[in-house]
């Protein structure tokens, strides 16, 4: 009994595995009149379509996603520091530099990533649809490229145009892995690719009308570029007419991100009782805004700077962190903040300033933008500002700043 | 020997032994990598996988099976209908103006905008997307005339 079930098994798997070997010499030689539509011969007649073609493109493609994975990753490491990681409060302006370049480098790439594509479309139907397994593998990992590399350019449309229902994920986590999975399969795809990159050119073809297409392909970049750059380069803020914002445009000339209604902390910001809970390892110090008022002020100009890709220089001031650190009774040239937020909630409560920026004379708790009371949109009554920080660390409407020494 | 098995084909293409260590480093790195993209994504709790998984099939089956036949069918109506000395720069303009809307749609749609916070999208993204197109069309047409206006006073 026992034998003869296992034989059934044996012969149903023969079976199972020779009709799946049948199968598979029929898909890699099918008929021939089932080569139609798109898998016909000469289906994509465009004679602008060459090896070269793709390959500068590739080449200015392969360097577009490099300069947006570098920036992308320093930007996740600065807002999610691992033990190793350091970074610097000078130069004031760098995260702006780095944060800015992200952003227009990515919207840049719609059009290279668009003709790229537009370049190998055909090799989609290559015939016969099912090649040799070495070769299915390298398209498998090439519709792994793809796809990661239009979900990073539309995810990062939508996340700067601030519209987030059709993206069924959290933006920023999911960008940053799925960029590990885009530059994954890029690095494969060099190396596949590699003899063919490197082969001497092949200048057969309509060399003017390829030029043209690249010289089309780089216009279109420089105009979306110019068409959105102003929204952290001040000076072309009237040329931008698609820039998402506007450095000068919001409560006191600044942008705001998150408003305090969005947050939550109308009221608790705009209570009359509420006092700053200056927290030091041996202290603990409530203050009014009066009494933050009545300490030492500093003025300082420094750019706020989002995320999402737009910046703007506000003149903050305030009381210095690391006077705060003093009072508290700590080594300022050693300690780290713990800054929490009056919101009840959100991913950005709370904020770690790290040595760098705590013994940083230019980092704030500032309680007046512009010579004017913080308006509420910008963290009154008091918020962090610090130089070459993201704006989600610059924590807004501070209800509490706990210091310690820097382990 | 196995480089003589090999086929020569654009997807897989032969290469004289140096190279292949090179490839070699380069795709193991990138399996590499893409694995630790998928390790890291599981284990993250803040990734919706369903979600994410989605979204990348969504976007290459919209592009692959929507999007760029629609390009490759306006691009052979150009070539139908515009006047063949005219179609080189109807093809520029039209390849500019079709990437500039893809960045604009959204703005344009104005989904991200948001009562509480006016500095969110400040601008006329609609006409400023209108004002951009009319000036790729006159800026197309201009630099095809200043071209035709050189290469005649040359052959002149």
């Amino acid at each position: 009994m026992v034998r003869d079930a296992g034989d059934h098994v044996g012969t149903a798997a023969t079976r199972l595995r020779e009709a799946a070997g049948r199968a598979y010499a029929w898909l890699r030689e099918p008929p021939e009149n089932l080569r139609r539509g798109p898998l016909r011969e000469g289906a994509f007649p465009s004679e602008l379509r060459s090896t070269r073609l793709t390959t500068q493109l590739g080449i200015a493609l392969g360097t577009a996603f490099g300069i947006c994975f570098v920036t992308g990753l320093l930007s996740h490491l600065i807002q999610h520091p691992p033990g190793w990681f350091w970074w610097p409060s000078r130069p004031v302006a760098l995260y702006r530099f780095t944060q800015g370049v992200h952003v227009a480098t990515g919207l840049a790439t719609v059009p290279l990533l668009g003709a790229k594509l537009w370049s190998v479309y055909p090799r989609l139907f290559a015939w016969p649809l099912v090649p040799e397994r070495k070769v299915a593998l390298e398209r498998a990992g090439i519709a792994v490229l793809v796809a990661a590399s239009l979900f990073q350019v539309v995810s990062g449309i939508l996340n700067v145009a601030r519209w987030y229902t059709p993206m069924p994920f959290f933006f920023t986590a999911s960008h940053h892995w799925v960029a590990w999975l885009a530059i994954g399969a890029l690095l494969a795809h060099i190396g596949v690719k590699l003899p063919i990159v490197r082969r001497p050119v092949d200048r057969t073809g309509t060399t003017l009308t390829r030029r043209g297409l690249l010289g089309a392909v780089g216009a279109a970049a420089g105009v979306i570029t110019l068409a959105t750059v102003g929204q952290t380069v001040a000076p072309l803020a009237r040329v931008s007419l698609l820039a998402p914002r506007r450095p000068t445009t919001g409560p006191q000339q600044v942008p705001v991100n998150k408003s305090a209604a969005s947050a939550g902390v109308r009221d608790a910001a705009l209570d009359p009782a509420y006092r700053l809970l200056l927290i030091g390892p041996a202290t603990r110090i409530a203050l009014s805004r009066p009494e933050l008022q009545a300490l030492p002020q500093h003025t300082v100009v420094l750019p706020i700077t989002c995320v999402e890709g737009w910046s703007s220089t506000g003149t903050w001031s305030g009381v210095r962190l690391r006077d705060l650190a003093e009072l508290a009774g700590v080594d300022v040239e050693a300690a780290e903040a713990e800054i929490v937020s009056l919101q009840a909630g959100g991913r950005y409560r709370i904020s770690t300033v790290a040595p760098p920026h705590l013994r940083d004379p230019r980092t704030l708790i500032a309680l007046r933008l512009g010579g004017e009371p913080l308006a509420i949109d910008h963290g009154y009554p008091a918020r962090l500002i610090a130089p070459n920080r993201p704006g989600v660390l610059q924590t807004k409407w501070i209800g509490r700043i706990t210091v310690r020494g820097a382990r | 020997m196995r480089r003589a098995r090999r086929a020569v084909s654009p997807a897989w293409p032969a290469v004289r032994r140096p190279k292949l260590d090179m490839r070699r480093a380069l795709i193991a790195a990138g399996a590499l990598v893409m694995a630790y993209a998928v390790a890291g994504a599981l284990f993250d709790g803040d990734v919706n996988k369903v979600g994410v998984a989605l979204f990348l099939i969504a976007v290459l089956v919209l592009h692959d099976a929507v999007f760029l036949p629609l390009v490759i069918g306006a691009g052979a109506l150009i070539g139908r209908f515009v006047p063949v000395r005219w179609q080189s720069t109807t093809r520029v303009a039209a390849l500019i103006s079709l990437a500039v809307s893809v960045v604009a749609l959204p703005l344009v749609l104005g989904f991200g905008r948001s009562p509480d916070n006016p500095s969110a999208l400040p601008l006329p993204y609609g006409r400023g997307l209108i004002v951009i197109l009319i000036l790729i069309w006159i800026g197309s047409l201009g630099a095809r005339k200043g071209m035709e206006r050189r290469r005649a006073r040359r052959g002149g």
